[in-house]
């Protein structure tokens, strides 16, 4: 497969009030601890999947529980689910983080 | 297993971890076979049951995420569909996660088959504070739902009353053109429309109401602790696995040779020597060697049970993914391989939880390396018989290394070659208590799987060492007129420079089959029965740096044949196999080489 990048636009509106003072990062970037909502994700179409069927889409809210060591794999939970996400994938997500 | 015979088939789908499998064999009472499927590339479990009214074929499919998906699995079950015609299709649920489940519903909904909807787990979606409303699903999707616990075998009469009106259903196909749909259809109407269904039948709680998963993950997946404490747990594993295994592998040995002493040596005794030889020492030490590992095997896929279905290995997976990432591996392969050091065969049988083909051939291609039980015996006799105390430790601790480097090695030469294709991107399942009755017959089908797929194969393989020990007629066992002998001496120009003369080799030929029989085959060779005589009799005929080079043959090189065959029926693939061992003897080679060369320039020889 072609790993062109498709880029999903955010479907849901965020809370103009939460996003107040922040700017949009990658969801490797957030520190543990944190919560943020999904903007939009850029991957090759089989990660896409993957992501949108495990509730990783955009207006979805996310939230990092824990960093692993060295590489950083995340922690994160989503909706009623709990995954762990290498950082190179954590990367490819835009997220608005949410004033704690 | 033969479709024909059942009246009615259905298949059981849905997501990883829905708990689907328990469901399939809590209902067909744990007597399915892991069968191929015609043009399917993975394996399939496929159980008869009988009903009031007829017989059932059921097959659990590969868990999906998405019927349009791109993995392997995916593929598998859009071909499974086209080709195979149902009655009913069971649809497994997590109760507790309908939030991202629903879609897959929708999506099997479009196939025009019957389906029956399973919300499994529905007693862990009331501990987290989950509410379903089973009735306003049916309602908006026009279809039987039913709550059930297949672990704790709640509302299992009630699915059973579904699959028996199935009985009464024509087998109806799937057209092709509701499989190409689904493949370009939308992902965000599909979110909409399961957003919809999710408000009118799902309470989904505040706040995530599992306050054991959090406090049990605080400490097992703390920064600093999270390691030690999973070592810990995996040493003591260890440690419960060998403590009780190597026993038992003792007593059924015993019983074995009794058998084999008291009941067929006499009965065979009428016969030539070469015949009773070949049926007493090949073909009855042939099952004899099958059987050895049964119990390992079934204590070892009850320790796995525990790990895996209380939720542990993701948990590992985490831990471990810094370092595994780098070598093209995940946390799984490294629990994995840790197993291997007490014995090979049921680590490789357990690369199973790993749906990304690439990652699991890279798996068991790393795994041989680790250190055994069967090799540490020859070790530990080797050691102690040819190296002073002080050097002995020393030694045994330079073999552990070498096999981690061997196996680090090898995951860096060949990640390029496999792949993984599938994203890092795990579910961590809630912790949750495996129940005994579950682990029991989990551990009970993977001794049946493993004696039914491999016992012709390491059969045949110790018949045919034997063969070569003892032809042509008339020859001393394992003596340089036999042709394991010549080949021993033929093989020199090949051996000689690591140091391993033709004594040496033709116990290699008995180590291909089990490392378990090396030393009984040292001392058919070297004619000495007793274990420091035989340790007398290598000292006097081989240097230190001969018996190094021959350890780390040993240590390097195919561990066992039931090893190779594990390997051959779990990747499918006889290439695969071939590859394996192939490159564990050039690997071996080079290791030897270079140490005994080295050794000789400085001098040690």
């Amino acid at each position: 497969m072609s790993p062109a990048a498709s880029v999903v636009p955010a479907t849901a509106g965020v809370d103009a009030d939460e996003a107040r003072d922040t700017a949009p990062l990658s969801l490797g970037q957030l520190a543990a601890g944190s919560r943020a909502t999904i903007l939009s994700l850029a991957a090759d179409r089989r990660l896409l999947q993957r992501f949108d069927a495990l509730g990783l889409r955009p207006g979805q809210q996310v939230e990092v529980l824990r960093r692993g060591w060295l590489s950083g794999i995340l922690h994160l939970r989503v909706g009623m689910t709990e995954l762990m996400l290498r950082r190179t994938g954590a990367l490819a997500i835009l997220v608005l983080p949410l004033a704690r | 297993m033969n479709a024909a015979q059942a009246s009615a088939r259905i298949a059981f789908l849905g997501m990883p971890n829905t708990g689907k499998s328990t469901l399939f064999n809590a209902l067909t009472g744990g007597h399915a076979q892991i069968g191929n499927w015609p043009g399917l590339t993975v394996d399939l479990m496929i159980a008869g049951l009988e009903l009031e009214g007829g017989s059932l074929q059921c097959v659990d499919l590969p868990g999906i995420y998405d019927l349009g998906g791109l993995s392997e699995d995916e593929a598998v079950v859009r071909r499974f569909l086209a080709d195979t015609p149902l009655q009913l299709l069971v649809v497994v649920l997590n109760a507790s996660q309908l939030d991202r489940q629903l879609r897959l519903v929708l999506q099997l909904r479009a196939l025009g088959l019957p389906l029956v909807l399973a919300l499994n787990m529905i007693d862990e979606a009331r501990r987290f504070g989950v509410t379903v409303d089973p009735q306003a699903l049916e309602t908006a999707l026009e279809l039987p739902v039913l709550a059930i616990s297949a672990k704790y075998r709640q509302g299992l009469g009630a699915l059973q009353q579904q699959l028996e009106r199935a009985l009464q259903l024509p087998a109806c196909p799937v057209r092709p053109s509701a499989l190409e749909a689904i493949r370009r259809g939308s992902g965000s109407e599909l979110n909409q429309q399961a957003a919809a269904l999710l408000q009118a039948a799902v309470l989904l709680p505040q706040q995530w109401g599992d306050r054991l998963t959090r406090r049990l993950d605080h400490w097992l997946l703390h920064p600093l602790l999270g390691l030690p404490i999973f070592l810990a747990v995996m040493a003591l594993m260890f440690q419960g696995i060998y403590a009780l295994g190597v026993p038992l592998q003792g007593w059924l040995g015993d019983l074995l040779g009794l058998v084999g002493d008291q009941l067929l040596k006499p009965l065979l005794a009428p016969l030539p020597p070469f015949w009773s030889g070949l049926l007493l020492n090949g073909l009855f030490d042939g099952i004899s060697t099958v059987m050895a590992f049964l119990p390992v095997i079934f204590l070892f896929f009850l320790a796995m049970g525990i790990v895996e279905d209380s939720g542990y290995l993701s948990r590992a997976a985490f831990l471990m993914d810094a370092l595994m990432e780098k070598l093209g591996l995940d946390g799984r392969s490294f629990v994995l391989s840790l197993m291997g050091f007490g014995c090979n065969v049921p680590a490789i049988l357990g690369t199973r939880v790993m749906r990304s083909r690439g990652l699991r051939m890279l798996s068991m291609l790393i795994i041989p390396f680790s250190l055994c039980s069967a090799r540490l015996n020859v070790f530990l006799f080797m050691t102690t018989h040819l190296f002073a105390p002080s050097q002995a430790a020393l030694v045994m601790f330079s073999l552990y290394l070498i096999s981690f480097l061997a196996a680090i090695t090898t995951a860096m030469l060949f990640k390029g070659s496999f792949p993984s294709r599938e994203p890092l991107l795990l579910e961590l399942p809630p912790y949750r208590f495996p129940t005994l009755r579950q682990m029991l017959k989990r551990a009970w089908a993977e001794v049946r799987h493993f004696w039914f797929w491999t016992r012709r194969f390491i059969i045949f393989g110790v018949v045919a060492v034997w063969l070569m020990n003892n032809l042509p007629i008339g020859v001393a066992p394992a003596s340089p007129d036999s042709l394991s002998g010549w080949l021993g001496s033929t093989l020199q120009p090949l051996l000689a420079p690591i140091g391993i003369n033709a004594h040496l080799t033709v116990a290699l030929v008995f180590g291909f089959v089990a490392k378990e029989i090396v030393l009984g085959g040292l001392a058919v060779i070297y004619a000495q029965a007793d274990a420091t005589a035989l340790g007398h009799a290598l000292r006097q005929e081989i240097t230190n740096a001969q018996a190094y080079s021959f350890m780390l043959f040993t240590l390097l090189y195919t561990p066992c044949l039931s090893t190779v065959a594990v390997i051959r029926s779990e990747s499918r693939s006889r290439r695969f196999a071939a590859l394996s061992v192939i490159w564990s003897l050039l690997l071996a080679w080079i290791v030897s080489f270079v140490c005994y060369q080295g050794a000789r320039f400085f001098g040690w020889a």
